[in-house]
């Protein structure tokens, strides 16, 4: 939807759902070497590899180096506990000056998540800065499993949830993981 | 109606009789036929002058009662206004019906009611019965608005409405000396009712005192003054002096006096001494706090100082102030306030020693002789404010290197400044001019370097960098608790230029448009009349031949180093074949030029026409050259420029003559005109009249002794080693401002610097403040990166608008001859080129339209389309420029683009676009047109603009092909040898070819450009902060990468190297190395950075440079050439030079219109409604629900659809012309089925009365975004 023009050079896409912007990212690609911020996403991915964050992993999609995936276990002691989350990571072309996107695939029942799997996370906004990496961005979304963010939401429905009624929220939580996430 | 036909043969008895008739008739008017009694009313109103009272208020009632037949149709009652009547207009000035009621009719209204106060008690008893004083301060208080409305004519200052308010104002306060039976009265009536009297002051005073504050207007300001001080001399109420306590009287006075003036000095004076007189124990602190004694000390001694050189100096300003009256269609100030225009003494009522007696008479009443003891006369503020000024002017001693010293005194005056100025005394205008604080603080932050000119070996920029930090640290200091202190130092400082500059303004009522011959420099018919000059050889020259003895005719406009081109070979003793060559080139040319003319001429047909006419009669010399024949309609300007560009192509190396005039050099730049008014204007009264230039004038010439090299060698401080500032102190140095201010008025030059080095220190707060930050990490004394994040609060622009300069410059402007001629008083162009934030944003769009495409546009303003435009279409500037039409095509909309510069480009031709195959033409698709150009320019695929990678926020449906840059659009870094770049140069040229048109036709660009880039475009250099503006992310981290930078630098300045790199130089807690940064520009890995080192990536000792490296790229050389092919595209158009009066935003303005679409509130007001609508229709007010409704992308989709573009032009709805009218369409009998149509040309919707709110809302959509994109009947 973002252009139609350079549409030509588009490799298939994942899934229709999010074609846009993985559509702009790719082409992108295309026209730009990979030697961009090339380095910094390898050495992210080793140091990832050696030292991964507790539940989480990741890694390129295919041949891409600016295309990730990534899954997070649900931590326990929360309602999405035993889930297993895929998020699709884009890594822009001027990354590490801008923040990578994350996108859930896998429906989450969450505050900081819209429907369509954006995350609603200071540090890939506002906040972000060229110290952080993967691994930290990572652990950030694992820490909003165990600790949703009501004050800054995505889907201020769910948070008004959260905060009034804690039990009908996991309660749902629990629901939605055991629907999609399993 | 005979009855009043022959009313004047008719003895005062009979003319009763005839007037009860007419009454009578009028009674039973029928409303069908008005024309009968209008007819009547001029000679009802011609009755209204005479003497008889009852005759004249017998006509009162008839009009009141025609009025009264007709009020239903408001054209009739403009008519009948013109010649009004008091109950009716009260009434009308109470409705506020100056929206409905045209100018002249309203002023006329009031100008009745001025003639009805003075010739009866009871209109007097009425208006101030009716308020009227509420109703003319509301008039008063639009002052500026009207003001900056009313300029399509030239008018004659003294019609303009505020004065015949003014008139009014007076007329209702009686003077007391006048033993004339209706003041008696009427004083007596306001001494029984003295609340009406003060009610009246309430209303009247403060308004009246903020207009004096303003205006400019010599007229305004001397009608003003003698309202209050007829107010003052009644009034005896003590709620009186507390007004004029609470308005400041004493500085305004104090403002007057430092005029020349006589009128107002005269009655300001008078003023003056009423008040001591009444009120003495109040007011006489005050004037010594606001200088108002010190002024008048200094009249004194002006005055003196003149008598006691020449006692008929006196005599001399005498005859000044008569001439005018006598020989000129002008009238004396105070006849212009006279109650009946029949006065047959033409002399000046006011004697000319009467400034000096009066002053005399006030200092001996009322000074002590303790008030004039120098010392304790000043206030303590004063004192204190000296005393700091001289401290500071003391630190300029200590030596530059003492960097803590200096930082911490200059904290701690200006700490005690700070607090005197924000302090519960608050300073007063005249304290702080004259304690001499401005010219001190100006002195120490440019390290006195403003008072000169830089030049490449002058010592002083090595102190370039010292002059950075000082404004850095004043920034601080000054922005250290918001923006409060410095709005008022700015408003400190606005009132002290407003009161201090006397830059005249030059009026030339008198040089009507005639043609007439110019024989210098190449002999041609001018449409405006010539100077007589007299060249003169200086006596010591010999190298010259003497040039005639006679008079010529010069052409005023013409640059002096024309003349000299003109004069060189004429005058040279030795004839070189090359200057003969020379020499029958220019008479070649000259002949050229005036073939046209030349043959009707008579009786000299040799270029040169000596003028044989005595000196004296300069009279005669008018008539004779008004039988010169026409010119051709095109304007002179573009021939005297193409004659003097050719000339000046030929000669380069020809030696320069000097001009002198009465001993002085003339500056060569200027034209004869402005070089000879700047020489006459210094010894001159504020506002000179254009009758002294017809007078001959005595230049003298030599010859130039050293070849003058034209390169200003102005050091750019671009030279700089240090760079940090320099965005910053080229802004401030670049367009110094001329030495030439500083020569006449020493106070005000300073007043100017301090104003500049604000605004520019508003300006670049951000960079000034982040730079302060920066260092401050770098030196340790910030911990945190983050607290290097700055949220700066920048001072309103409009704080810097010098609302006096403006007022001048549009008094000026509406000046015929210099609109037509552009001969505006040099001072004019110097402040536009140093301060133009010191003017209005509108008046500067009028000086720019008159700069850039010459006087034909000036006038046509938004306003005035809509009654001027004949062709029932039209945007600003339209004018009567020939228009052509354009067949485009929608499939190629940039090629169309580019071919239709082509062809019109460099033209001056309003260009109408059609589309291939669409029967459409005319205003809609010319602005639809411009509307899709701009969107082609957006598509990504040209590679012109940035684009934010990482932006995923693209909502679905949103146009397709159009690229996302949430920071709007800015160059695409390309390194030099990229392959497609010479395409996307092109693509640049082509771009500011559009942009450049757009401007020129007043059409609406839809190109949302970033901020940087209008910076780029106006000239200005970007930095490292104006990233920000790109791209908000990268600038931030860059910022903090910079603040490492400089930590780290410091550390190995001061300690060693070993130890720099143990200190906490990591980024957030990572180390740079771990960051993992190539050494490529972010994003746009194809531009070649930096030749390639062995290291590749970014660590600590190459972080400078890649810092430095990545900004380089970003906004200087990577987009360098793509600004360079915009600008030469621009160019091509009109000299992008132009633009730089603008700001940012107001070029934004400019170019893409109003930011905001409507507000609801006022659409209503406009929106027309007709053809079956009225605003009250259900369908009306359904739309206006829908269009309440739509959100952003709705409305500029709606606009498209009604006017062709998406934005309105600047000033929103109002502006647009002509008005977005809405009718009703008739359609077929299922009204439902249809579809709204519009006729975007005429800005015309028409609209199918739909049922429901909802149907229309479908409708509407519907049409709105399928019915884009064609042009079809309907």
């Amino acid at each position: 939807m973002m252009t139609p023009g350079g549409s030509g050079r588009l490799r298939p896409l994942p899934t229709a759902m999010y074609a846009g912007y993985s559509g702009t990212a790719s082409s992108w690609v295309a026209k730009t070497s990979v030697s961009a911020s090339g380095k910094r996403i390898q050495r992210e991915m080793a140091e990832l590899n050696v030292d991964p964050p507790p539940d989480c992993s990741a890694g390129p999609k295919g041949d891409n180096l600016y295309h990730w995936i990534a899954t997070i276990i649900g931590p326990s002691g929360t309602p999405y506990e035993g889930g297993i989350f895929f998020l699709d990571i884009i890594f822009p072309s001027d990354y590490p000056f801008k923040p990578p996107k994350l996108v859930f695939k896998t429906r989450i029942y969450h505050c900081n998540v819209d429907a369509a799997g954006n995350l609603s996370v200071e540090i890939l906004r506002d906040s972000w800065s060229p110290a952080l990496t993967i691994t930290k961005v990572l652990q950030a979304i694992r820490s909003i499993f165990l600790k949703p963010e009501p004050y800054s939401p995505a889907l201020p429905m769910i948070a008004r949830l959260y905060l009034t009624d804690r039990e009908k929220h996991d309660e749902v939580a629990k629901e939605w993981t055991l629907r999609f996430a399993k | 109606m005979a009855v009043l036909s022959f009313i004047d043969f008719f003895s005062t008895s009979i003319q009763r009789v005839a007037i009860s008739t007419v009454v009578n008739i009028c009674r039973k008017l029928p409303s069908e036929s008005p024309s009968l009694f209008m007819d009547a009313v001029p000679i009802l109103c011609n009755i209204l002058q005479y003497e008889d009272r009852q005759l004249v208020e017998n006509v009162a009632i008839c009009l009141t009662k025609i009025a009264d037949q007709v009020c239903e149709s408001p054209a009739l009652l403009d008519q009948l206004c013109r010649h009004g009547l008091i109950h009716q207009s009260t009434h009308l000035l109470n409705l506020n019906s100056r929206t409905t009621l045209s100018q002249p009719v309203y002023n006329g209204v009031i100008g009745l009611l001025r003639k009805l106060s003075s010739g009866s008690t009871l209109a007097f008893r009425t208006l101030y019965e009716l308020n009227i004083g509420y109703r003319l301060k509301e008039i008063m208080s639009t002052y500026d608005i009207s003001h900056s409305v009313s300029t399509t004519h030239p008018i004659n200052a003294c019609s303009n409405q505020v004065h015949e308010v003014l008139k009014l104002v007076i007329e209702l306060l009686p003077a007391s000396p006048e033993d004339n039976q209706l003041a008696l009265e009427k004083e007596s009536f306001l001494v029984n009712q003295p609340d009406l009297l003060q009610r009246f002051g309430t209303d009247m005073l403060p308004v009246m005192i903020r207009v004096l504050n303003s205006g400019a207007n010599v007229h305004v300001s001397y009608g003003c003054l003698s309202a209050i001080h007829k107010l003052t001399c009644l009034s005896k109420s003590g709620n009186l002096v507390e007004l004029l306590k609470n308005a400041n009287i004493s500085s305004v006075l104090a403002g007057i006096l430092s005029r020349k003036d006589h009128h107002v000095v005269v009655v300001a004076l008078q003023l003056a001494e009423v008040l001591l007189e009444k009120y003495s124990d109040t007011f006489l602190n005050s004037f010594i706090k606001e200088g108002v004694f010190f002024a008048i000390e200094a009249l004194l001694n002006s005055d003196r100082g003149q008598k006691n050189q020449v006692s008929g100096f006196i005599q001399g300003s005498a005859d000044l102030s008569q001439k005018p009256a006598t020989k000129e269609t002008v009238k004396c100030l105070c006849q212009s306030f006279e109650k009946s225009p029949s006065s047959s003494s033409k002399t000046c009522k006011i004697e000319n020693d009467s400034v000096y007696r009066l002053a005399t008479r006030i200092k001996e009443s009322f000074f002590g002789p303790e008030v004039f003891n120098s010392e304790k006369g000043l206030t303590d503020v004063l004192q204190n404010l000296k005393d700091l000024s001289v401290a500071l002017s003391a630190l300029m001693t200590v030596p530059v290197d003492a960097h803590v010293l200096h930082d911490e005194k200059f904290f701690s005056i200006w700490n005690q400044i700070r607090e005197r100025l924000n302090g519960r005394e608050s300073v007063s205008t005249f304290e702080f001019t004259e304690s001499g604080i401005v010219k001190s603080l100006a002195n120490y932050l440019s390290n006195g370097l403003y008072q000169r000119k830089l030049s490449k070996g002058d010592p002083e920029c090595d102190h370039l960098p010292l002059v950075g930090k000082r404004y850095e640290v004043f920034t601080r200091l000054l922005w250290s608790d918001g923006e409060a202190t410095s709005s008022v130092l700015v408003q400190k400082l606005q009132n002290s230029l407003s009161s201090l500059e006397n830059f005249p303004i030059v009026l030339s009522q008198f040089l009507k448009q005639r043609n007439s011959f110019a024989a210098i420099p190449n002999g041609r018919c001018t449409s405006y009349p010539c100077l007589r000059v007299r060249f003169l050889k200086a006596e010591e020259e010999t190298s010259l031949r003497d040039y005639s003895q006679d008079f010529v005719t010069v052409d005023p406009l013409c640059c002096l180093d024309a003349v000299n081109q003109y004069m060189w070979p004429k005058v040279n003793l030795e004839p070189i074949e090359s200057v003969e060559a020379k020499d029958q080139a220019i008479e070649c040319q000259s002949s050229q030029l005036q073939s046209t003319s030349i043959s009707c001429q008579g009786e000299s047909s040799s270029p040169m026409e000596i003028d044989s006419v005595p000196s004296d009669a300069p009279q005669s010399q008018g008539s004779q050259v008004e039988d010169q024949t026409q010119l051709p309609g095109h304007g002179s300007g573009s021939e005297q420029e193409n004659a003097s560009s050719s000339s000046s192509e030929k000669e380069d190396a020809l030696p320069r003559l000097l001009f002198r005039l009465e001993g002085l050099e003339l500056d060569r730049s200027l034209t004869v005109y402005q070089a000879i008014l700047l020489h006459k204007l210094k010894s001159d009264i504020e506002t000179t009249n254009g009758s002294k230039m017809s007078g001959p004038h005595y230049i003298t010439y030599e010859r130039d002794a050293q070849l003058e090299d034209s390169s200003e060698n102005l050091v750019s401080p671009r030279s700089m080693e240090d760079d940090e500032y320099r965005p910053f102190l080229s802004y401030l140095f670049a367009h110094r401002l001329a030495l030439r201010l500083k020569g006449s008025s020493p106070p005000a030059y300073d007043m100017l610097f301090l104003l500049k080095s604000l605004e520019g220190m508003n300006r670049f707060l951000f960079h000034l403040v982040s730079l302060g930050r920066i260092n401050a990490f770098g030196e340790g004394r910030l911990e945190n990166l983050d607290d290097l994040m700055v949220l700066v609060r920048p001072v309103a622009h409009s704080e810097f608008v010098s609302s006096k300069l403006t007022e001048k410059l549009e008094q000026q402007l509406r000046d015929s001859f210099a609109v037509s001629t552009c001969g505006l008083p040099p001072w004019f162009n110097d402040l536009m080129d140093s301060c133009p934030f010191l003017f209005s944003f509108e008046v500067k769009s009028k000086y720019f339209r008159l700069a850039a495409f010459g006087s034909q546009k000036v006038h046509h303003h938004p306003q005035h389309l809509s009654s001027s435009n004949v062709h029932g279409e039209g945007r600003p500037g339209t004018g009567s420029l020939p228009r052509k039409k354009f067949l485009a095509y929608r499939e190629k909309v940039l090629e169309s683009a580019a071919q239709m510069m082509e062809l019109y480009g460099n033209q001056k031709v309003i260009i109408e676009v059609e589309y291939n195959e669409e029967v459409g033409t005319g205003l809609g698709p010319t602005l639809e047109f411009y509307t899709l150009v701009s969107r082609a320019f957006q598509n990504p695929d040209l590679g012109m603009w940035r684009s934010d990678c990482s932006s995923f926020v693209g909502k679905p449906g949103e146009h397709s092909g159009v690229l996302l840059s949430p920071s709007g659009l800015f160059p695409r870094p390309w390194s030099g040898t990229s392959t497609t770049s010479s395409d996307m140069l092109q693509k640049f040229v082509l771009l500011g070819t559009v942009v450049a048109k757009a401007l020129q036709d007043g059409r609406v660009l839809d190109l949302p450009f970033s901020k940087a880039f209008y910076k780029l475009i106006l000239g200005q250099e970007l930095s490292s902060f104006d990233i920000h503006f790109v791209d908000p992310a990268l600038c931030k981290t860059l910022v903090e990468l910079q603040a490492l930078a400089r930590r780290r630098k410091v550390f190995t300045e001061t300690q060693g190297d070993s130890l720099a790199a143990k200190c906490d130089l990591s980024f957030h807690g990572t180390k740079i190395e771990d960051l993992c940064l190539e050494f490529v520009l972010p994003g746009y890995t194809d531009y070649d950075l930096a030749p390639h080192s062995d290291n590749d990536m970014v660590n600590l000792d190459n972080l400078e440079e890649y810092i430095k490296a990545v900004v380089n790229a970003t906004v200087c050389d990577g987009i360098q050439k793509q600004v360079e092919a915009f600008r030469s595209g621009f160019n091509q158009v009109f000299p992008i030079e132009h633009l730089r009066i603008f700001n940012e935003e107001e070029l934004e303005t400019m170019l893409c219109g109003e930011h905001d679409l409507f507000n609801m509130n006022e659409v209503l007001d406009h929106i027309k409604f007709d053809h079956g609508y009225t605003s009250s229709s259900p369908p009306v007010e359904n739309l206006l629900e829908i269009l309440h409704e739509f959100d952003k992308e709705q409305q500029r989709a709606f606009l498209q659809f009604v006017t062709g573009s998406p934005r309105l032009p600047h000033g929103g709805l109002a502006s647009l012309s002509p008005k977005l009218t809405i009718v009703r369409k008739h359609g077929s009998d299922s009204s439902e089925t249809d579809l709204p149509s519009v006729m975007t040309c005429a800005n015309y919707l028409k609209l199918p009365p739909y049922s429901s709110k909802e149907k229309m809302k479908e409708k509407l959509m519907y049409a709105i975004t399928e019915g884009q994109g064609s042009f079809h009947l309907s």
